[in-house]
């Protein structure tokens, strides 16, 4: 019982207790304030309001903040905060409270959206709100309904130009013996590990059905590998450190690793790039006003934004058809219109995928086991 | 029982809000995951062990159990190692460095896991201070493969584990009455004898609470597995993580986090009960 006297409260520490919690809320306090993106009152459309939008980390969540949130803010009055989180995690958390979502607007990849319970976690867009809607290239409208791509994510070869003498020019190229133990690919989980798979198995006579032939492929490469990247940001590393020479990889995420002054560089294979298609879906059962979330999507499809978003340093290929592409992204995918670029790369069908996904998901981390 | 006496305070009284809030929060989610565990299928009511069947039927799975537990004692025990030099320098050092030590010993713990895994990945590459070391050295011709190996893991863990071995021994060393290392050496004793007979047994408690951290963390953890092991080097958690949120199969990713956790308990009443032996010795 002796402990009972050690506590004894005097004035003073008293004081000093409760100014440190008034500060730490005082600066809590500051921290909401500058975070959230509050504006003017103005009278707008949606009629302000705020709402709760996800999108991936990296190079999206960037442009989110930098790009698409001063849009929405500016078209609106509303306010947006953004919530960077992996199209499974989204999907998991949205299973996970149906009724009560924790965000209201999602951007998922085609593959998790796909498989998801699409009708039971989602709205169908509202096209009528959605003006820019009629300006998406058709390949990138859903044909069910649901939200079109936001922007396409170009996924073909990244490379060292510094260790890599010749750059290479085909997916095959990968199995060359020159890149004994230098080669990587994110697994199989990751949309770009599945697609990458999908693709070897259509170059070797299979389908988006029957990858049998791209599992023989991957006995041949496992030589190769330097190991199995869990997602872009240690295949980022990778790079930089030069354990891996030579990786299936986004176009904007190689760009940004280049300008961060790393040695590499991205080719589009002869085959074509894969198109990863990204959409935003609103969030059924949200409270927010279907009008300010469509506000937020048509805000994503506008000229200006699509724009933006296809320029340094985000270089997605624009859904927007009115929206040339320049610069590097022009150089690196041979034309300045996307409608053009689109007919190049590949489209996998994520319907026909899903049905074996699992499967092949749990084959793949077997037999690349060391 | 009168009901005056239910609102005197008692000590018990004390632990009730944590108690509330552990039962919500931790107790019956803990309740859930188990009832799903014995699930045929996802939403499918009923009582089946077909789960663990699975697991266990399945050679690659057996083989995830056996590396992850592996990796617990491997990093447990390196731990040890490392950290009792460290722990037995700090409680003798003179006290002005103690305030430098503790910092040092701190230190890995203010950065988070995430960036510590980082800075491994940096390390352990083929270009990385190890290799680079090694082969200036002349010990090795070629790079030797740490990246993307169980190796690896178990070296970045080390590190990263550390403080939690070292902080509960030095707890213990601190509490060795000094006289009785004097009492030692003036019959007789040397300092190694003084070492292994007298102050190692005193300190097993903290040894003891030191491993069960240290091993109960690193089987549970798993950014840094999932970082530098790759794709290619499965631990449990990477198998939850897959299986439930990948996979979205819920049951199977409760049953393996159900015997991951019977691990984890046989581990920890295990050394628990070698703790109570411990601390009969002191006595």
């Amino acid at each position: 019982m002796s402990d009972r006297e050690n506590i004894r409260f005097t004035r003073r520490s008293l004081l000093g207790a409760s100014l440190f919690a008034g500060t730490s809320f005082a600066l809590k306090a500051c921290g909401v304030t500058t975070s959230s993106t509050a504006t003017s009152d103005a009278a707008s459309p949606a009629g302000g309001g705020s709402l709760i939008a996800t999108c991936f980390a990296g190079s999206w969540e960037q442009f989110y903040r930098q790009v698409l949130v001063p849009a929405f803010v500016k078209d609106t009055g509303g306010e947006a905060r953004i919530t960077p989180m992996v199209s499974l995690e989204q999907v998991a958390q949205l299973t996970a409270s149906p009724q009560n979502p924790p965000f209201d607007l999602a951007l998922l990849d085609e593959g998790p959206f796909n498989a998801a319970a699409k009708d039971e976690l989602f709205e169908k867009l509202p096209v009528d709100l959605v003006s820019n809607y009629a300006d998406v290239l058709p390949e990138l409208k859903n044909p069910e309904g649901w939200g079109p791509t936001t922007g396409v994510q170009v996924m073909g070869i990244a490379y060292n130009p510094k260790l890599v003498s010749t750059p290479p020019s085909s997916w095959k190229d990968l199995w060359g013996s020159q890149y004994r133990g230098r080669v990587s690919m994110q697994g199989m989980k990751t949309t770009q590990g599945t697609s990458f798979m999908v693709q070897i198995a259509k170059l070797n006579g299979g389908s988006e059905t029957d990858i049998e032939s791209a599992f023989q492929a991957l006995q041949e490469l496992k030589p190769n590998f330097a190991g199995i990247a869990s997602n872009a940001g240690a295949l980022a590393t990778l790079f930089q450190q030069e354990e891996v020479v030579i990786a299936p990889h986004d176009l904007n995420n190689v760009v940004a690793l280049k300008q961060k002054g790393a040695d590499i560089d991205w080719v589009m294979p002869k085959e074509g790039g894969i198109a990863l298609r990204p959409a935003q879906q609103i969030v059924k059962n949200t409270k927010v006003d279907p009008k300010l979330a469509a506000a937020f999507i048509n805000a994503a499809l506008s000229t200006e934004v699509q724009q933006a978003m296809a320029s340094e340093p985000y270089y997605f290929v624009p859904s927007n058809g009115n929206v040339p592409l320049s610069g590097l992204l022009e150089e690196k995918l041979g034309s300045n219109s996307a409608a053009k670029v689109l007919e190049k790369l590949v489209l996998l069908n994520w319907n026909e995928i899903n049905k074996n996904r699992t499967e092949w998901i749990e084959r793949f981390d077997r037999e690349v086991q060391v | 029982m009168n009901i005056a006496k239910l609102f005197t305070p008692r000590e018990g009284q004390l632990a009730l809000p944590l108690a509330i809030f552990l039962h919500l929060f931790y107790v019956i989610p803990l309740a859930v995951l188990l009832a799903s565990s014995f699930q045929q299928a996802a939403g499918v009511p009923g009582f089946s062990l077909g789960q663990y069947g699975e697991f266990f039927r399945d050679p690659v799975n057996l083989k995830v159990l056996r590396d992850t537990i592996f990796l617990g004692v491997q990093v447990t025990l390196a731990c040890l190692i490392l950290g009792y030099p460290v722990a037995y320098v700090f409680a003798n050092a003179p006290g002005k460095w103690k305030g430098i030590l503790t910092f040092l010993i701190l230190l890995p713990l203010l950065t988070s896991a995430v960036v510590r895994t980082f800075g491994w990945v940096v390390i352990l590459g083929k270009q990385g201070l190890v290799n680079t070391f090694l082969q200036n050295l002349g010990l090795i011709g070629e790079p030797i493969k740490l990246l993307f190996t169980h190796h690896g893991v178990a070296i970045a863990m080390t590190q990263i584990q550390l403080p939690l071995m070292i902080l509960p021994i030095v707890a213990s060393l601190s509490q060795v009455d000094p006289r009785l290392a004097a009492a030692s050496a003036s019959l007789g004793g040397g300092a190694w004898r003084t070492f292994w007979k007298i102050v190692f047994p005193l300190t097993l408690p903290g040894v003891i609470s030191g491993c069960l951290l240290v091993f109960a963390i690193t089987v549970s953890s798993f950014v840094t597995p999932s970082i530098i092991g790759g794709g290619q080097v499965m631990y449990m958690p990477t198998l939850i993580y897959q299986q439930a949120v990948v996979l979205l199969n819920g049951p199977f990713a409760a049953a393996v986090s159900a015997i991951l956790l019977a691990v984890v308990l046989a581990v920890v009443i295990g050394l628990s009960t070698l703790g109570q032996k411990s601390r009969a010795y002191i006595r």
